[in-house]
């Protein structure tokens, strides 16, 4: 071997010792998490701590009914805002993302404004004034304002989204379709959505991520019967008791593998439609 | 919780998932429509364990499981911790339909906003009377919840802070008795701090740190130095001296390690384990804790020792050697926006009677009746002191509508002072500007 | 006037994002502004009282310590999320067989729920028997007391906000980073420059306006921080952790002063919407570039 061999050889060395590096810290808290989940109850909190225990058991899952009996429920819960916020901001946003994309007119650039301006809004500032609003409309304590809040949230990000994946497909393409017969929405449905699918399911994970993780909302709206799973998991969190970390491991191991699973299926999308949010507007 | 209503939650998981395409937006809003026979109490997760015998030596009552089975009213529970208990009271006491029913309110939330949040309860005890209420309750607690001649809480779970103490943990580090004065807890605490061989270190105090919990401790340790944070009048006293040395007590025993450096997480529950352990020799402890203490499955049961609270020589006379302690009450109220206040009601009659009183103090929920207060101070010895207490002290802080932002403010500048090691008397004085406005 | 067909087509079509956009944003934002003049409190009439609640909170020693220390996490979270975020990405330059399995797995912490990510840190930083704490003492080193301390409970915040979205600023700069011509670097290699030559003087200064787009959207993203630090710390212990989200929601939730929630609410809303303006501009000319 010579030396340039040599060093190669060593920068290869740094270069995959970096990358087990970054991996650590991205990875390292999910993995142990997950792993300690199926540790016998007695080994959470053994001393020197271990990576895994001594046998995999599901006693820690088995436990959650006991001291959390809602958490599958909520788990429901968290299930019907999540499609259901889907639903509506992707409806919602592809309309309006075709609009921004195709059509020209003036008054348009009013509401392209506002939904600019309203990607930056905090939504802690909107409880205030709709919780006494849901409770007029009895609509507390029920999912309904966790989707029609949520999808408030995050139909002007998934509209930006999906205006620029539009932008990339040419609309000549729609206007061979017209030529047959279609009026312009319909050429738009019929030959640019296939194309841009892939994009619209990195929108609908981003989306979905958002919604399914959602607290602050849950944690005003809802008490009991609308509960999400996030909520559920923080008061379980907030008991004192430190007996119960096996529980909150498993209740969150099963919050976290859908959408981890989700966002690593589609990560290319992600990353195109991240960098499009970010860097082209 | 009951096994029933696990299974009405799994059920409801179920259909949910079935119905997962259609669900989504108005329709599946609403809810389930609750049934006619359920009742939702929402309460800490050890009220509960207490009315269902769970977690108490072998001879606890269950008193749900008849009032179940007789009424056919089926009782679940929404758990919750104190400071979720007081928030929610606040939020779901102005709406005009709730899923809870009955909610556990504590003494701190007693004030002139309950009629805001409770149904009146003057009508249905005139119809379904409770025996022996009022008069056999004691006075200031019957009298607490009502404003503008109207009741709204029926008390439930009273009892007294006093000073416990681990005898073993005693006889092994030499400690002969309990602190007389309050330099004493020092001084003990002191003695009775080690490590085991094992590598388990033990420590000689556990006071409760929660910014939530922090004002009835330091009211304790301020009445064992002679003093009141607030007087009954709202005169703010929080930075005079008795105060000032309770204060500094704590701050010594943290910053030298005698109580668990987690002090500022550490609530009731984990105060109660901690001792449970056998990890603690003396912690400030309800007078109704000789059930959890010695309960035949915690490590020290047999000896946890109830003793009275110490007070500074200068004020102990012949009549009066220890000092007032604090007491506590829990109450029962119903939601004004419960869909089945006639049920409601059934289950705070039914669980107030002299019986259900009498299980309850058996499986360790303090009486609030004098009659049954008598009774289980013949046989535990913690309840006589509670008597006592029940004498002499009143109410941690006078209540008013901002206590929830006074006790927050108590607790935030104590930790501060404690844990983050800011000047007492300054840190004190900046509180006691806050409090006069509050009190205002 | 008569809309032309266009026109109708695109009203059509926005109604259900308009509607949504102000039903539960635009009304809500101006019924914050008017609450914040009241002393609302669920259960009873409001009443006008001007600018008190205002007043109110800007006197308060409280507010003032909450926004500082608001400040100083939002800057130390942006400049580790940017720094990290930036190396890895410069990491990730270095061709690796299978960097699309990576890149997966770097996204992974920003699927996680923030109450999922704290769970798992307050696991692994137990003070005692956290396996940080072991693998700090093995090496010899002194244990962190984490939680149950001032100044380090907030770093466990920041250290649990800059691995739930470092992602974010890696994937941005990497792109960034992607895009500088390879003849600067054939260039420099000419003229003899090393790595880190090449890192200060051609990937620094080139991807110096996405940092810059970067550090914006992390500060005003950072700014509404919630759900890490409330269920984390609850703004304890003592006050060390207290900030403006948190305060609001003590003023509004806990002590039921709807008014002074108002009141904060507002205050926060424009700071973000001037932080904002410089990319509210920058996206709106990217979406109608006709106006350019």
């Amino acid at each position: 071997m010579n030396i340039h061999q040599l060093r190669r050889f060593g920068f290869g060395i740094v270069k995959w010792l970096l990358l087990a590096a970054v991996l650590l810290w991205a990875a390292f808290p999910i993995v142990f998490m997950v792993m300690s989940s199926f540790k016998p109850p007695g080994e959470i909190w053994a001393y020197p701590p271990r990576l895994w225990g001594s046998t995999a058991t599901l006693s820690n899952y088995e436990e959650i009914g006991r001291y959390s009996p809602t958490y599958f429920r909520d788990l429901g819960n968290s299930v019907q805002v999540t499609l259901g916020g889907v639903l509506l901001t992707i409806l919602t946003a592809t309309a309006a993302a075709f609009v921004f994309s195709r059509i020209r007119t003036g008054w348009l650039k009013l509401p392209g404004l506002l939904i600019i301006v309203i990607r930056m809004f905090p939504p802690i500032v909107v409880i205030i004034p709709l919780f006494p609003l849901m409770s007029a409309l009895g609509l507390l304590d029920t999912v309904t304002p966790l989707i029609l809040a949520g999808t408030a949230f995050s139909v002007s990000i998934a509209t930006m989204l999906l205006k620029a994946f539009i932008d990339d497909i040419p609309v000549e393409l729609e206007q061979a379709a017209m030529i047959d017969g279609c009026n312009q929405f319909q050429a738009f449905v019929r030959i640019t959505l296939p194309l841009i699918a892939p994009g619209i399911a990195a929108v609908v994970v981003f989306v979905a991520v958002g919604l399914w993780n959602e607290y602050l909302f849950a944690l005003i709206f809802t008490s009991t019967e609308a509960r999400t799973a996030p909520v559920t998991i923080a008061i379980a969190m907030s008991n004192p008791d430190g007996a119960r970390w096996g529980q909150l491991l498993a209740m969150s191991t099963i919050h976290l593998v859908p959408v981890v699973v989700l966002v690593m299926a589609v990560h290319k999308q992600l990353v195109q439609g991240m960098t499009t949010g970010a860097v082209k507007g | 919780m009951t096994k029933s209503y696990r299974n009405e939650g799994m059920a409801r998981a179920r259909r949910l998932a079935g119905a997962v395409a259609t669900l989504a937006i108005l329709a599946g809003a609403g809810g389930v429509a609750a049934q006619d026979k359920s009742l939702l109490v929402m309460g800490g997760q050890g009220h509960e364990d207490n009315m269902r015998a769970i977690g108490t030596a072998a001879g606890g009552t269950d008193i749900l499981g008849p009032f179940e089975a007789e009424t056919g009213i089926k009782v679940s529970w929404s758990a919750a911790t104190n400071p979720q208990l007081q928030e929610a009271l606040q939020r779901l006491g102005p709406l005009s339909s709730t899923a809870e029913d009955v909610i556990f309110v504590h003494q701190f939330d007693t004030n002139a906003r309950l009629p805001d949040f409770l149904e009146p309860l003057d009508g249905y005890l005139a119809d379904a009377p409770i025996e022996g209420f009022p008069h056999d309750w004691a006075p200031g607690v019957a009298a607490a919840s009502v404003f503008d001649g109207k009741r709204y809480l029926i008390p439930f779970r009273c009892g007294a802070m006093t000073l416990w103490y681990n005898d073993q943990i005693f006889a092994e580090r030499g400690v002969g008795a309990g602190p007389k004065v309050p330099e004493d807890i020092y001084e003990i605490a002191k003695a009775a701090t080690y490590t085991r061989d094992n590598g388990e270190q033990v420590f000689g105090v556990a006071f409760r740190g929660t910014s939530w919990s922090i004002t009835e401790d330091l009211a304790a340790l301020s009445r064992a130095y002679g003093g009141e944070m607030v007087l009954p009048d709202g005169t703010v006293t929080v930075n005079q001296p008795p105060v000032v040395e309770a204060v500094n007590l704590l701050k010594r025993l943290f910053k030298d390690g005698l109580m668990p450096p987690n002090w500022a997480t550490l609530d009731q529950t984990g105060v109660n384990q901690l001792f449970k352990d056998d990890r603690v020799a003396m912690t400030l402890g309800g007078t109704n804790y000789d059930k959890t203490f010695n309960d035949g499955q915690s490590l020290v049961s047999g000896h946890a020792v109830a003793t009275r609270w110490p007070l500074v020589k200068d004020l102990q006379t012949a009549d009066r050697s220890s000092g007032a302690g604090t007491v506590f009450y829990w109450g029962l109220g119903i939601l004004k926006g419960s869909q089945h206040k006639d049920a409601a009601w059934e289950f705070i009659r039914r669980i107030s009677n002299p019986q259900s009183v009498h299980a309850l103090a058996g499986n360790g929920s303090g009486p609030c009746t004098g009659a049954e207060l008598a009774v289980s101070a013949e046989a535990d010895p913690a309840m006589a002191i509670q008597a006592e207490i029940f004498a002499a002290a009143n109410n941690p802080l006078p209540v008013n509508e901002n206590i929830n932002q006074i006790r927050d403010a108590l607790g935030e500048t104590i930790q501060n002072i404690v844990v983050n090691d800011l000047d007492t008397q300054a840190e004190l004085d900046g509180l006691a500007r806050r409090l006069e406005r509050l009190y205002r | 006037m008569r809309l032309s067909r266009p026109s109708v087509i695109a009203l059509v079509l926005l109604t259900p994002l308009l509607a949504a956009l102000g039903f539960f944003i635009v009304v809500p934002a101006f019924q914050l502004l008017w609450i914040s003049l009241t002393n609302l409190t669920p259960g009873r009439p409001a009443e006008f009282i001007g600018l008190d609640n205002y007043g109110y909170v800007l006197s308060d020693p409280a507010f003032i310590a909450a926004l500082l220390r608001n400040i100083a996490f939002v800057l130390v979270v942006v400049v580790l999320e940017v720094g990290v975020g930036f190396a890895i990405a410069l990491v990730l330059q270095l061709r690796f067989p299978l960097r699309s399995l990576w890149f997966a797995i770097i996204l992974a912490p920003f699927a996680v729920s923030p109450i999922v990510a704290v769970v798992m840190w307050k696991y692994m930083l137990d003070p005692t028997f956290g396996i940080v704490n072991y693998a700090i003492a093995s090496l010899g080193l002194p244990t962190v007391p984490w939680m149950t301390d001032a100044a380090t409970s907030m770093a466990v915040i920041i250290i649990v906000a800059v691995w739930k979205e470092f992602a974010f600023t890696t994937i941005v700069l990497f792109a960034a980073l992607t895009s500088i011509p390879k003849e600067l670097y054939e260039a420099a290699h000419v003229d003899g420059a090393n790595p880190w030559q090449n890192l200060i003087h051609i990937k620094i200064p080139l991807i110096a306006p996405a940092i810059a787009i970067v550090l914006l959207f992390r500060i005003i993203f950072t700014l509404r921080e919630f759900g890490i630090p409330w269920t984390l710390t609850g703004g304890g212990p003592g006050t060390a952790t207290e900030i403006l989200s948190i305060y609001l929601y003590k003023q509004a939730f806990r002590y039921s002063d709807f008014g002074a929630g108002a009141a904060i609410g507002w205050i926060m809303l424009a700071v973000t919407v001037l932080l904002s303006s410089f990319l509210i501009r920058r996206t709106y000319r990217g979406m109608f570039p006709e106006d350019r």
